[in-house]
């Protein structure tokens, strides 16, 4: 189970952010914990996906797609604060995220 | 976007007009912000296949000579106009006659495909076995990227068990035939007979084949791979491992959308896809 710390939720944070700034072509600054991903910038699952591989590979992750597919399902994402906050989960603890549910 | 490619807008006029004075003269009317067929599965392949004739010609006519082609699903069209195997026209009487085969097989069935990510294939081969045996996996885009064709109720059935077993993204495609599976095997007579009267050369451009990834030299073969392309699921994936092996990093999609730039986000390798516009903005053509 790997350490969170703030300097790890920082770096996840600015990764979310550079992505869908570039990805929707928005302005950096026009992204908060609150901007919904889908209404506001028009973002869609895939751009989810991509995100998880860049993850993976970052944290060198172990945990299969559709672990965080089956988590997914009963904590569904649609604000940037929530998939950073998903994605903090993911790395803390991979594959035994659906744990978390018992 | 290909619109802004100089002189997209232009040429894909005169190919509409090409298309409308051939085929159907409803496509006259094509516009699209208005009128752009989404809803018709026969105009809209007529559209997709004039949009990639459009940019495959001004890839061409600014000096651009590929080593190889690929093709995806029913831009097996396009992509034997830029071989240079058939003509602009030839393209649209194989769209039509393909579309004909099919419906007169289908007859008022309800067929449908959908999209899965984020499961592996054995999970699909569950999923399938566990639902309806005769769905089929008419595609691989990656490791974990599906498409499936199927009766339209065993499709919706898997589409939401899918999403049960933790697939991250699902999608239910708008269409009613179950391209690239054996629910169109019927199509081969039919559309065999209509192959054997038309004219078609020997690429002068390589073309590698989605079906079973070797390369496509001569006429029989173009035409066997035409037939087979409708009812013969095929892989995209493979397709894609298979030119890198060959040693091609770079791809232009010859389309106003990014499809495949956005499949190619999750496959293996360090290829890069680009669009048109990209490409003529590229060090492939130094004097742009």
């Amino acid at each position: 189970m790997a350490r969170i710390t703030e300097s790890t939720r920082n770096e996840v944070k600015n990764i979310v952010y550079n992505f869908f700034a570039e990805e929707c072509e928005v302005d950096k600054a026009q992204i908060t914990y609150h901007t919904n991903i889908i209404k506001d910038l028009d973002g869609d699952s895939l751009m989810f996906l991509e995100l998880i591989e860049i993850f993976k590979k970052k944290y060198n992750l172990e945990i299969e797609l559709k672990t965080i597919g089956k988590y997914a399902v009963k904590h569904p994402v649609s604000t940037i604060g929530q998939l950073i906050d998903m994605q903090m989960l993911i790395i803390e603890h991979e594959n035994r995220l659906l744990e978390l549910e018992k | 976007m290909s619109q802004l490619i100089p002189g997209y807008a232009e040429l894909f006029k005169v190919y509409l007009r090409k298309a409308s004075d051939w085929v159907d003269s409803a496509l006259s009317f094509f516009d699209p912000g208005i009128h752009n067929f989404l809803d018709n599965e026969l105009y809209n392949q007529y559209i997709a296949y004039i949009q990639s004739c459009t940019c495959s010609y001004l890839l061409r006519s600014k000096g651009l000579n590929p080593g190889i082609l690929a093709y995806y699903s029913m831009g097996i069209y396009a992509s034997l106009v830029d071989s240079g195997s058939i003509t602009f026209e030839t393209g649209l009487d194989l769209i039509k006659n393909a579309y004909r085969e099919i419906r007169i097989i289908l007859k008022d069935s309800d067929f449908s495909m959908c999209s899965i990510i984020g499961l592996n294939v054995d999970d699909i081969r569950q999923l399938i076995s566990r639902t309806d045996p005769e769905t089929e996996i008419s595609n691989q885009n990656g490791k974990f990227s599906f498409v499936l064709s199927g009766q339209l109720s065993s499709i919706k059935l898997i589409v939401t068990q899918a999403r049960e077993e933790g697939a991250i993204h699902t999608s239910l495609l708008d269409v009613k035939e179950p391209y690239h599976s054996r629910f169109l095997r019927e199509t081969q007579y039919g559309f065999s007979k209509f192959i054997g009267k038309i004219q078609v050369s020997d690429p002068v451009t390589p073309i590698l084949s989605s079906i079973n990834q070797t390369q496509l030299n001569s006429t029989g073969q173009i035409k066997s791979e035409l037939v087979k392309n409708l009812y013969h699921p095929f892989n995209w994936y493979q397709t894609h491992i298979n030119l890198i092996d060959r040693g091609y990093k770079l791809f232009i999609e010859c389309s106003p959308l990014p499809s495949l730039i956005k499949i190619a986000r999750f496959l293996p390798g360090e290829a890069r896809y680009i669009s048109p516009l990209s490409a003529l903005n590229s060090p492939l053509f130094p004097d742009s």
